[in-house]
């Protein structure tokens, strides 16, 4: 009984953690990296082809590494856009010759013109009242008291596993082999 | 059983044997980070997407694991046969990695790849512990273990020499050039002697009486306790390791906006800085003992690796990484006393393949694979790789530190002699 009652009470703990939700910021950032691969990262999975076009021309044919730096930000609820907008994210991407493009990205939800519902459907300026984490802006996401609790809780279980473990294999097992620790032999080697 | 040691086995000896030892965990390190480093040239050159190489890194990670098959051998055929067998089996497989004309023959030859490098390890480990004496034991595994870091930079200082000519090199040039002194090293590995405590036990009475075979002989009664706790403090703390290690370039670049080229060299910069970290834990374990060492060591690593990972100012990144690199992977020169100095001859080896290759190793494919979920920027439940790396610092390292401080036998003055002694009784 016992058992049961503290097995439902991790799964009530751990079930929270598994629930998921797609994040704007998460998508525009896939979309970068995939079009930082060239034609091998198949970016169109994540955003329309014009402004897959729009922001690097000649991707399919570009070798690896077009972009130096790719930083995403945390996004803001559209408030104007194009249909079906869910978010406008910053980012800014820096090629490896230096030059630096901000632009903001609309994340739109609606019948599939791509493989994801929730794609990249229209670039715009960078609105500077959103700050990216190099400027001082949010990060995506950041941890919480909430989470640090539970990492200290597993720690703190892995250790009672641990402890439950080896108790139940030494009491299975009576020939200990730390003797082999104990034996009193002068220092400077083995060899004789 | 005599334990008098043939003329050959000097110090002169020994300091070869370090040295061509050293290139198993070198080549480890070199073949681990270049196909990281390759693969996105790879998908370009024979034809593969992302998807794909996501399978690539899953199966090649395998043969890590399949590995211990082959580690095992070396309880039954010697410790040198074994590693002359391994370094031929890499050289072919680098050269025909070399030579691979698509994706799949590539995967094939670089899982093969994994199989011998991970026997490779297992076996040197085991070499060093029985042919070193016990006050230079500690500093010797310091050596050879450090050698994985700098294998890994020599990718990138390879990478930096391409940048500068004036035409491509392609991703082939990587697999050919280690094909020379992998040669070189096959052929300097001929003239080593199976290891001093073998060859006494091959000579005994006991030999013909002992399993050599059985790949479950590590987990009978006498070494089970041993066996299981090493596994899982190596599977915790290496869990750990790999996951930072693949983790914190992306965290870099994409949570705190450094860029490919400033992350590249801070990871070969702290990379230099951090193989102090597997000399200092050698030494220091010869001093004080395996297990102080390995506690200290945690705690280095719990508190740098925690912090590493919410670090947003590029210049606070570089000394944390330094020091995260040297505590966190530098702990693996007493993992590797852990898993080969508790056990007797006839057995060491695959003890040593059980703690690596089927602990650690699963510990380095599935630790990552759980921060990428975590902290997946579209759908993990953290949303941050770096706040979902700090998390399994904090959630993995004490019960690592308790575990080993409790259950892990401290083998400093372990006399393998007398160990070898009392089983052959």
């Amino acid at each position: 009984m016992k058992r049961g009652v503290l097995a439902a009470a991790l799964l009530l703990l751990v079930l929270p953690g598994c629930a998921s939700r797609e994040r704007p910021e998460g998508i525009v950032e896939r979309w970068l990296l995939a079009l930082n691969q060239g034609g091998a990262g198949e970016p169109l999975r994540y955003a329309e082809v014009d402004v897959t076009n729009a922001l690097v021309p000649e991707w399919r044919s570009a070798e690896p590494g077009t972009f130096d730096v790719i930083e995403v930000g945390k996004g803001v609820p559209c408030v104007r856009g194009p249909i079906g907008c869910e978010a406008r994210v910053p980012f800014r991407v820096e090629l490896v010759d230096g030059r630096e493009q901000r632009m903001d990205a609309f994340v739109v939800s609606g019948p599939p013109s791509v493989d994801r519902h929730r794609r990249v459907g229209a670039l715009v300026s960078h609105d500077e009242t959103l700050a990216l984490p190099s400027g001082g802006g949010e990060p995506i996401e950041s941890v919480q008291v909430p989470g640090l609790l539970m990492a200290a809780g597993i720690g703190l279980a892995l250790v009672f596993a641990g402890e439950a473990l080896m108790r139940l294999i030494r009491r299975a097992t009576p020939v200990i082999d730390s003797s082999v620790s104990r034996v009193e032999t002068p220092r400077g080697g083995d060899h004789a | 059983m005599s334990t008098s040691p043939p003329a050959t086995h000097d110090a002169a000896y020994r300091r070869k044997l370090l040295f061509l030892l050293s290139s198993a965990t070198f080549f480890e390190g070199y073949d681990n980070f270049v196909l990281s480093f390759v693969l996105a040239l790879v998908l370009v050159d024979l034809g593969g997407t992302e998807a794909q190489a996501g399978w690539i890194r899953a199966i090649v990670g395998l043969g890590g694991f399949v590995g211990f098959v082959l580690a095992a051998q070396a309880d039954r055929i010697g410790r040198k046969r074994l590693l002359l067998f391994t370094i031929l089996g890499y050289t072919i497989c680098a050269a025909l990695t070399a030579l691979s004309p698509n994706i799949a023959f590539l995967t094939g030859a670089q899982f093969a790849s994994q199989i011998f490098l991970a026997s490779e390890w297992a076996v040197a480990i085991t070499m060093v512990t029985e042919e070193f004496p016990r006050n230079e034991r500690g500093r010797a595994l310091g050596i050879v273990t450090s050698m994985n870091t700098l294998g890994g930079i020599a990718v990138g200082v390879l990478a930096f020499v391409f940048g500068l000519l004036p035409f491509d090199v392609s991703w082939r040039i990587y697999y050919l050039l280690a094909l020379v002194p992998l040669v070189l090293i096959a052929i300097g590995r001929r003239s080593l002697l199976e290891t001093e405590r073998y060859s006494v036990l091959q000579r005994s009475e006991a030999f013909e009486r002992l399993d050599h075979v059985g790949l479950l002989e590590p987990w009978k009664p006498a070494y089970r306790s041993t066996v299981t706790t090493v596994g899982i403090v190596t599977f915790l703390r290496h869990a750990v390791a790999a996951s930072a290690s693949f983790w914190w370039a992306y965290y870099a670049q994409q949570e705190v906006g450094m860029s490919v080229s400033l992350s590249g060299l801070y990871l070969a910069a702290a990379g230099v800085v951090g193989a102090v970290g597997f000399f200092v834990a050698g030494r220091l374990m010869d001093r004080f003992g395996r297990k102080p060492v390995f506690e200290a060591y945690m705690l280095g690593t719990l508190v740098f690796g925690t912090w590493l990972f919410q670090i947003h100012d590029e210049l606070l990144m570089l000394p944390v990484l330094c020091l995260a690199i040297a505590f966190g992977l530098g702990s693996v020169a007493v993992t590797s006393a852990f898993s080969t100095e508790p056990f007797p001859t006839y057995v060491r080896s695959r003890a040593a393949a059980w703690c690596r290759n089927a602990f650690e190793i699963p510990g380095a494919i599935v630790a990552p694979l759980v921060v990428g979920l975590l902290g997946d920027h579209v759908s993990g439940a953290i949303g941050s790789i770096g706040d979902a790396m700090s998390l399994t610092v904090i959630a993995l390292i004490p019960a690592t530190m308790w575990i080993a401080w409790r259950y892990v036998p401290e083998t400093k003055d372990a006399n393998l002699v007398a160990m070898d002694e009392a089983v052959s009784t």
